[in-house]
């Protein structure tokens, strides 16, 4: 006699247990400290926090050990975290030009004022493997910092050179706290490229390079550095800096763009990100700029030119969700579909 | 060590708010899926974060909540979520259809008819109807305003040219008080008798999509079909095997590797019933 | 672990019998109310919706403006006050029966009709009887309703309203102890004096 599957419980609760194990590993191998993937893999707590929305390194760390390095799940780890956070209120705007910035380059001049800073970068590497790499191995760079450094688009502002960057809207929008809705003012398309999937906005960001939705790019400045970061709260009314950050910074300029009234002037795309992702930050400029297409009158027609398709596709916790929960049962509709194809083939077996 | 702290029901106060907002003009505007600022939560989107926001904003700590997935309480997702408000609400829970306050579901309605003390919520992946038929949500929307069916019936017209008969089985559209083509969430076509004139408040979440839409009690919800091809009802050749039920929805159990089925309850609460019955 | 807190589990009640009484047209719901002193022109039942329903994201309309009712509820709730009728999310009602139409409340778009105000109405008494009547959703056959003071302009701005369905604007009606509710799907007749 057939008896009707019981124990889910179970069954999720030795889960659990294997999966502890698995995360653990072989426990003769020293157990990985928060502080560790803090300081070592700080690249992959900078992604976390970027797409977790959340600017906070320990929670990040967190996460990464507990997903086993599965950035995409520290990731749903800390937006979920995120969800019982209650909202005290908006900080202040950042300007970007008072950072304190660690690396700072341009591929618009050869030099310019401040300099061309390299920083801490994989670029002009070798990529070859080493098994040594630690700190003696290197010479002690000193880690130049400078403030108050100009943005390279102001300099070509000045002259009229390009667009000039004007808020799009006098309130800026939450899309945390309200639902999206299309068409997307430019500040809420830029909230949720910050927080769109690296690997989706890169391929996007390539796409349009190779002349899906061209848009002539040059990268005008890209920028790291530590940031304060400044609050009012109600009844104080006066502002207060509550912590520094680290952000990057990207500054594309592109084709440039003119009309009866106005003479040619060159265009922008913006990225910022937490922590040091560059490539992040120069994929959200990229296709910041691609999906202004519409706005500065060029002909629309590749993906990344689209908006619907981009901002509704590039949140990797709802991508994975969805694709993952095809492993859930699924089998009272395909038991009425089973029904439906049966009838159907019988049917046409007696015609 | 202690274990972290939450809020009843995980979410803060605020987001309930908001959730509870939109559960009204859902309750106003019966069908019309009203977009709200879905959140993440602890479990993965698309596996049923809408109905846990809808039934985390309605929860008290008097409800007694049960929780099914494909009509059965001891699905692991079913579990999963059971535990989930148990671990954050602290409120009691059943299997007893009768006596749950709110029933969480994915996938089924329950065979008992629901009282009107019942909230039901259903978890949604896709909130609109029309999406496979057009994927832009600016133009389903406008559908929508402009009560713009014509590619609903086109669509299930051309079924019938094809295969003879309306070749949907699950999530079969519907029309809501004679207004909104609404998705019912992909319940089998069986259900969709019950949704209409239900005595129960019928709450659909959508957590990845970001809508709520509901279904008042007493409300006409009628399937969509055509005159010469009227909505019909997919019927078995047997009884359920464990309770002899012949009017309940039955999942098909491959029992061997020679083509031996059998066929028994999607809904455990109905069969322990219907069995006690006997 | 959870966090004990009992405003919490109240406002959650509350929700519930809002919740029950749109879901129910012309039920009237008993709304038992925590003990609270709201400033002169706020009933406790008012007092209580709107804290349980608003916060920052919403803003409240009302005729004239007490400077007490604004701070109590900017206190309690964080909510924002406007005095455009037609961006506010919800309206405090406090003389029904000089309301001259209902459409300069925000009625919602073609698009997002739930983009609407939600008007909520301070009686002295409801009662389920007399000449106005109630179909639709929420309603099995019919049921009727009436409320002290409120006349044919009243009803038929609410008939009005409900004729351009799916916009409109929701009433929720509170007195002492009690709320009910007719969102705009509610049809609203008035039946011949016999």
């Amino acid at each position: 006699m057939y008896v009707a599957v019981k124990g889910g419980e179970k069954a999720i609760d030795a889960a659990h247990q294997l999966l502890a194990e698995a995360r653990r590993g072989d426990v003769s191998v020293p157990e990985i400290s928060i502080r560790q993937i803090e300081e070592q893999l700080s690249l992959a707590v900078d992604r976390v926090m970027n797409e977790g929305s959340l600017y906070d390194r320990g929670f990040a760390s967190l996460a990464i050990k507990q997903s086993r390095g599965d950035l995409i799940e520290a990731i749903f780890l800390v937006r979920a975290a995120r969800t019982t956070l209650a909202r005290f209120g908006y900080a202040e705007p950042l300007d970007t030009a008072k950072m304190q910035t660690r690396r700072r380059i341009s591929a618009a001049f050869k030099d310019l004022p401040g300099g061309q800073i390299l920083g801490p970068t994989f670029d002009y590497t070798h990529r070859l493997l080493e098994e040594v790499m630690p700190l003696e191995a290197a010479q002690l760079a000193d880690q130049l910092v400078v403030e108050n450094m100009p943005k390279v688009l102001g300099l070509l502002g000045d002259e009229g050179l390009i667009e000039p960057a004007l808020p799009s809207a006098t309130t800026v929008g939450d899309i945390t706290q309200d639902p999206p809705s299309f068409p997307m003012p430019r500040d809420e398309r830029l909230q949720s490229l910050a927080r769109g999937d690296e690997g989706f906005l890169l391929s996007l960001a390539y796409s349009s390079q190779r002349g899906f939705g061209r848009t002539h790019p040059f990268a005008g400045e890209i920028r790291l550095g530590e940031i304060e970061v400044s609050f009012v709260p109600e009844e104080l009314g006066f502002e207060i800096v509550i912590g520094e950050i680290t952000v990057t910074e990207c500054e594309m300029i592109n084709q440039f763009k003119g009309s009866a009234d106005v003479p040619p002037q060159f265009t922008r795309g913006y990225g910022l990100t937490f922590g040091h992702c560059e490539r992040k930050a120069m994929s959200v400029a990229l296709v910041d700029r691609a999906l202004r297409s519409a706005e500065l009158g060029e002909e629309v027609g590749s993906p990344v030119q689209d908006e619907e398709f981009v901002i509704s596709h590039s949140d990797n916790v709802q991508a994975t969700g969805f694709v993952e929960h095809l492993k859930l049962p699924h089998y009272v509709d395909f038991q009425s579909e089973l029904i439906l194809l049966r009838n159907l083939r019988k049917e046409k077996a007696a015609e | 060590m202690s274990g972290p702290v939450y809020n009843f029901a995980y979410l803060n106060e605020q987001t309930k708010r908001m959730i509870r907002r939109a559960i009204l003009k859902a309750v106003a505007i019966p069908g019309y899926q009203v977009p709200f600022a879905a959140r993440e939560m602890p479990m993965p989107l698309g596996w049923g974060t809408g109905g846990v926001q809808v039934t985390a904003a309605c929860l008290t700590q008097d409800d007694i909540l049960k929780v099914i997935d494909q009509g059965a309480d001891d699905t692991t997702n079913a579990v999963s979520i059971r535990k989930f408000f148990v671990k954050t609400a602290g409120i009691a829970t059943t299997d007893v259809t009768d006596d749950a306050t709110i029933i969480q579901t994915r996938h089924r309605i329950p065979e008992t008819p629901l009282n009107e003390n019942q909230i039901l919520v259903y978890q949604v992946p896709i909130p609109e109807p029309l999406r496979f038929l057009e994927p832009r949500e600016t133009e389903t929307r406008k559908m929508h305003a402009l009560e713009e069916y014509g590619v609903m019936h086109v669509k299930l017209y051309e079924d019938i040219a094809r295969f003879g008969e309306i070749a949907t089985a699950y999530d079969y559209p519907a029309l809501v008080n004679d207004r909104y083509v609404f998705d019912p969430s992909p319940i089998p076509k069986f259900d969709n008798p019950k949704l209409n004139n239900s005595a129960a408040l019928q709450l659909f979440g959508a957590g990845r999509e970001k809508r709520i839409y509901a279904i008042p009690p007493h409300t006409k919800v009628k399937s969509l079909d055509f005159e010469d091809f009227p909505f019909s009802l997919p019927k078995w050749d047997k009884p359920c095997a464990i309770c002899g039920s012949q009017t309940s929805y039955l999942d098909e159990i491959v029992m061997d590797d020679q083509g031996g089925r059998m066929f028994v309850c999607s809904d455990t609460d109905h069969c322990r019933k219907t069995q006690a019955l006997k | 672990m959870i966090e004990v807190d009992s405003s919490a589990q109240n406002q959650a009640k509350i929700f519930r019998l809002i919740l029950e009484a749109m879901s129910h047209p012309g039920r009237i719901v008993d709304f038992k109310v925590p003990s609270l002193c709201p400033p002169y022109g706020l009933s406790a039942e008012m007092a209580t919706l709107l804290i349980t329903l608003c916060d920052f994201q919403t803003s409240i309309w009302m005729k004239s403006k007490a400077v007490g009712i604004e701070k109590f509820l900017r206190f309690h709730a964080g909510a924002t006050f406007t005095n455009t009728k037609s961006a506010a999310t919800y309206a405090i009602v406090n003389d029904p029966e000089k309301l001259s139409s209902l459409e300069e409340f925000a009625q919602g778009t073609h698009e997002y009709p739930d983009r609407s105000t939600t008007l909520v109405i301070q009686v002295d008494t409801m009662s389920n009887d007399g000449r106005i009547s109630l179909a639709g959703p929420g309603i099995a056959n019919q049921t009727r309703f009436n409320v002290e003071k409120l006349g044919v302009v009243f009803w038929a701005n609410v008939a009005a309203n409900h004729a351009q369905y799916p916009l409109g604007v929701d009433l929720i009606f509170v007195s002492k102890g009690k709320i009910a509710a007719i969102p705009r799907s509610t049809q609203v007749q008035v039946q011949g004096q016999d």
